[in-house]
């Protein structure tokens, strides 16, 4: 499990902010926890890319005042693909000005079921918008968009905050997240930059006499103005001054004007700018009182920030303020300057209140950082629940569904010698299949049969492939034949070298290999098969119920544990005959309620896809454990041509042969996707568009929009994603055909392409275009024909070299 | 989704009215910016969009920021011209400029506008014929080959080499 905090702002801003102080405390807090588990992120704008933190220079920096803020950045990129099941995204900072919005990182980040979690300091941007710049209004109703749909854990500085939250839940109908009120500590650290000397200013302001302070920004929400209002009504005739530290925030133009022209400005009445920790600290210390007429805040630190310092706050009565304050705090109307005069009079003319005022405040116990960022800690290790079920040390059985005899026994001797640990079978098949393999089996390993009379007990079988197996499997997990833990295999997998448990069970978490992401999905894009439709069914329920989408059906054996499959199924009653993928709603539920429990790796299957041209990779696996057994791929021309299909003693040499045939293909498949994608990031360094290429279909005609030119390698396949616009939507059912010529620049043809039937209901479309032998320009049409209406469109094309740079 | 955006929207929107205020931006930019990738400026949703909010929706996707006063009111006069017209020049005008570049941001689906290269192209060819070049074969010739060395110079050069050829 990591923890991925975002800190560009925190080394973007030239000064800290509250929110950026909050963010340096909380974030040095965590790493002395748990530095191994968290990673910090930086958004580079310019590459659109996270990269990641130095979290050692970053405690050196901002702990210690050493090294310098440029050199926090490290060259390590983190791909928010890369982000697994169980890991925490954690946003603390003011992202909502970031270029990376939240409404378009958060659903894939949940897609691939990762934890969400929010500090929020407030939505005064959503509540009271007109104390707010336009722009931070507007970009902060994207963030808080956002994460009301897709928090998993709102953790709060105050209660009042996760009620003003909850409101607005119930105002958008969305349902409750969970919250945590952490509170803000008192003991800020000295910023590593500021000097340790008390600015003059400061010093000036103090020696004019006894002073109220107002601390923070100076804008409208903040209320400096009543404050005034009460000085020049009585107060600064009583002798007490006033001093506003804090910078000129937006839309104070005419208070800017009124400060400018007062006859007391520098007598006693200062404001100051620019004042480090250390002038703050100073002036706190020395003040008489702090005035806080806020209309609004997330928490007011500048309220617990005097208390600390011995010195009385005179704050508004609104709720936040109250629940930080407590009896601590005395509070007026935010709207009476005469109310907050009469209280400041009160205390001038009797000192025994003020003296009381100010004991009581002697009394105020701070809440530290520590305690702060401990809250935080725990909260979120609360979102990783505890797995309730023993896990066990030996997994000894396999489990089958299978209908071929055939297949099965050959796959067996492989699995006999390869998976020593595995000492029984239970098979799932047609009760001819049991006597056929009593009879023709003579292994090592113990076989129970579930039949399909067992399972079924007279229920009626899908007819479709998939729903068949997925009904049956469901079944299955009911029957105690199925230890709680096993590997679930199909019958033409066959593991190509010696396996140990740890491939599927390691230090008590189980591995899950995947193989795609499952939206991305395209298949047999013609014609979708029933594997396919299953995917596309899978994907909509995984979608439905927030389940990340990642695909695992890799073709390779897996680790299941029955008593999540069951839990699944009493969550989902009914999904048994929805015909989806075991092996995908498995993995994604556990990820979703288990994450701890699961470690997501790509997977390690030779041969899937049997075909290499069938459809395109997203993942390629780096090692091959398995194999996806294809008869076909042994025939004469294919890729494994002259192997044997059958075990024999010393069959790891040829499996290691095959391995590195295949991977060869694998290689050409990457080389060319490579040499594309380096060809569309060209395409956009020149023109600042990306390359499109498009079919448009209306009643009455068709168009084809294509880039200025394409790059593809030469002899290897490209796959050109097209996206396809259809205006007849899905009332049509004809197929379409597409398909491309290479030409050389006199318009003879140098190949024949291919046409491939399509279907234009399809919003993407994937047509795979071989390249010739390479170092040529020539040109490339495209054709595409639906019904009575057919286009042609042609483009510049450069076939690249193998390895050749654009 | 979309709806919660919009609905978002019209609460605050609805909050800044009662003290006389405006929303920054359309609800239409707003909602289309919700699916807005970072840098990444997608034409395909643009085309619909009325021009006020396809000018808004441009330099958000573009430049990551909605039109300053100064901008909406250069653009004020343009806006009421042609929709094509407009389009045209606004992407123009956004796509090669120095803040576009330097954010790194780039324009996907654009079926609004030619590309740089065949407006490159067209200016060139437009200048030679004024030179009185000797055929057109030559002329595409000499194109082909200012062309290449023109892909070699840094991207400032070749902004300045287009706003030359522009201006003419």
């Amino acid at each position: 499990m990591n923890i991925y905090i975002d800190v560009t702002r925190l080394l973007s801003v030239p000064y800290l902010t509250g929110i950026q102080r909050v963010v340096r405390e909380v974030v040095l807090r965590l790493l002395d926890k748990e530095e191994q588990d968290i990673v910090l992120l930086y958004y580079n704008e310019f590459y659109r890319l996270y990269q990641q933190v130095d979290k050692k220079a970053f405690r050196l920096y901002y702990d210690k005042g050493e090294g310098t803020g440029k050199d926090l950045v490290t060259d390590t990129v983190v791909d928010w693909k890369e982000l697994q099941p169980g890991d925490i995204f954690f946003d603390i900072d003011s992202v909502w000005n970031l270029p990376l919005r939240r409404s378009v990182l958060l659903p894939k980040l949940k897609k691939n079921g990762v934890l969400l979690a929010v500090y929020v300091y407030d939505i005064i941007p959503i509540t009271h918008p007109q104390y707010c710049h336009e722009i931070t209004t507007f970009n902060f109703m994207n963030y808080i968009g956002a994460y009301l749909q897709y928090a998993d854990l709102l953790i709060a500085s105050a209660q009042s905050t996760l009620d003003a939250v909850a409101e607005l839940l119930e105002q958008l109908k969305l349902s409750p997240i969970p919250g945590v009120v952490s509170w803000l500590g008192a003991d800020f650290k000295s910023s590593q930059e500021e000097e340790t000397t008390v600015a003059s200013d400061a010093v000036k302001a103090i020696e004019a006499g006894p002073y109220v302070l107002m601390v923070g920004t100076i804008e409208p929400r903040k209320n400096h103005a009543l404050v005034l209002d009460a000085f020049d009504a009585e107060l600064f005739d009583k002798g007490l001054n006033l001093v506003f530290a804090g910078g000129l925030g937006w839309n104070m133009q005419e208070f800017q004007k009124r400060i400018d022209e007062h006859p007391r400005l520098k007598k006693q009445f200062f404001v100051l700018h620019g004042m480090n920790d250390a002038s703050i600290d100073y002036l706190y210390r020395n003040a008489y009182c702090v005035a806080f007429p806020t209309f609004n805040e997330g928490f007011g630190l500048p309220i617990i920030e005097a208390f600390q310092r011995g010195t009385p706050v005179l704050a508004s009565d609104i709720p936040v303020l109250r629940e930080v304050g407590g009896e601590f705090c005395e509070y007026f109307d935010p709207y009476s300057a005469k109310e907050l005069k009469d209280k400041l009079l009160y205390w001038i003319e009797q000192p025994e209140a003020y003296q009381a005022v100010k004991k009581k405040v002697s009394n105020y116990i701070p809440v530290t950082w520590d305690t702060v960022a401990d809250r935080i800690w725990e909260a979120l290790l609360g979102l990783l629940p505890e797995f309730p079920y023993s896990i066990p040390s030996q997994i000894k059985q396999m489990v089958y569904l299978t209908a071929r005899a055939e297949d099965l026994l050959e796959s067996l001797p492989f699995v006999e010698r390869f998976m020593p640990f595995i000492q029984e079978l239970v098979l799932c098949c047609p009760d001819s299949m049991k006597e056929e393999m009593e009879k023709r089996y003579h292994g090592r390993f113990r076989i129970q049969y579930l039949t399909d009379s067992e399972l079924l007990a007279g229920a009626e079988l899908p007819e479709d492939h998939t729903r068949r197996n997925f009904y049956l499997r469901c079944l299955a997990m009911e029957k105690d034949k199925l230890d709680d833990v096993f590997i679930m295999s199909d019958d033409d997998y066959r593991p190509l070298c010696m396996i140990s448990q740890d491939v599927f069970l390691k230090d008590g978490i189980y591995q899950g290999y995947y193989c795609y992401h499952m939206e991305d999905w395209l298949g047999n894009q013609s014609d979708p098969t029933s594997f396919d439709k299953s995917m596309y069914r899978t994907v909509e329920f995984l979608q439905e119920q927030g389940y990340a989408t990642w695909m695992y059906d890799s073709h390779m054996p897996q680790i299941i544990d029955r008593r999540v499959f069951q839990e699944a199924l009493r969550k989902h009653p009914g999904i048994e005959r929805q015909g989806l993928s075991d092996w995908s709603v498995y993995f994604n539920y556990l990820s979703a309620v288990y994450p701890e429990k699961l470690k997501n790796l790509p997977f390690m299957t030779l041969a899937w896809p049997g075909d290499h041209l069938a459809w395109e990779p997203q993942v390629f696996p780096q090692k091959y454990l398995f194999e996806n057994y294809y008869r076909d791929l042994y025939e004469k021309g294919q890729v494994f041509e002259g192997c044997s299909t059958a075990y024999y003693e010393g069959i790891e040499q040829e499996n290691i042969n095959k391995v590195i045939r295949f991977r060869s293909l694998q290689e050409e498949q990457e080389l060319g996707k490579a040499m594309f994608q380096a060809y569309c990031d060209n395409y956009e360094l020149i023109y600042r568009e990306w390359p499109m290429f498009q079919i448009c279909i209306t009643d009455s005609s068709c168009e084809i929009f294509m880039p200025e030119y394409v790059g593809i390698c030469e002899n290897i396949v490209t796959r050109i994603p097209f996206r396809v616009e259809n205006a007849k939507g899905n009332r049509t059912l004809q197929m379409g055909e597409i398909g491309y010529r290479i030409l050389d620049v006199q318009g003879n043809p140098l190949s024949n392409g291919t046409t491939l039937e399509m279907n234009p209901c399809m919003e993407c479309f994937s047509l795979p275009v071989t390249g010739i032998p390479g170092g040529i320009k020539g040109i490339l049409e495209i054709q595409f024909r639906y019904g009575d209406l057919e286009v042609r469109k042609c483009t510049r094309l450069s076939v690249m070299r193998k390895g050749s740079a654009l | 989704m979309d709806n919660i955006y919009a609905k978002l929207y019209d609460i605050v929107a609805d909050r800044l009215q009662e003290y006389g205020l405006s929303m920054a931006g359309s609800k239409e930019t707003f909602c289309y910016s919700v699916e807005m990738e970072p840098g990444i400026c997608d034409g395909k949703q643009l085309e619909k969009m009325e021009n006020p909010m396809f000018l808004e929706a441009v330099y958000l996707g573009m430049l990551n920021r909605l039109p300053d006063e100064g901008a909406i009111a250069e653009w004020q006069y343009e806006m009421n011209k042609d929709a094509d017209k407009f389009r045209q020049g606004v992407l123009n005008e956004i796509i090669p400029s120095t803040e576009a570049l330097l954010k790194g941001s780039c324009f996907r689906n654009n079926r609004i506008t030619e590309s740089r290269q065949q407006e490159l192209f067209r200016i060139c060819v437009s200048e030679m014929a004024d030179l009185n070049q000797t055929s057109d074969k030559n002329g595409q010739k000499l194109l082909n080959g200012l062309y290449k060395i023109y892909l070699k110079f840094p991207m400032r050069l070749r902004l300045m080499v287009r706003k030359i050829l522009k201006r003419g």
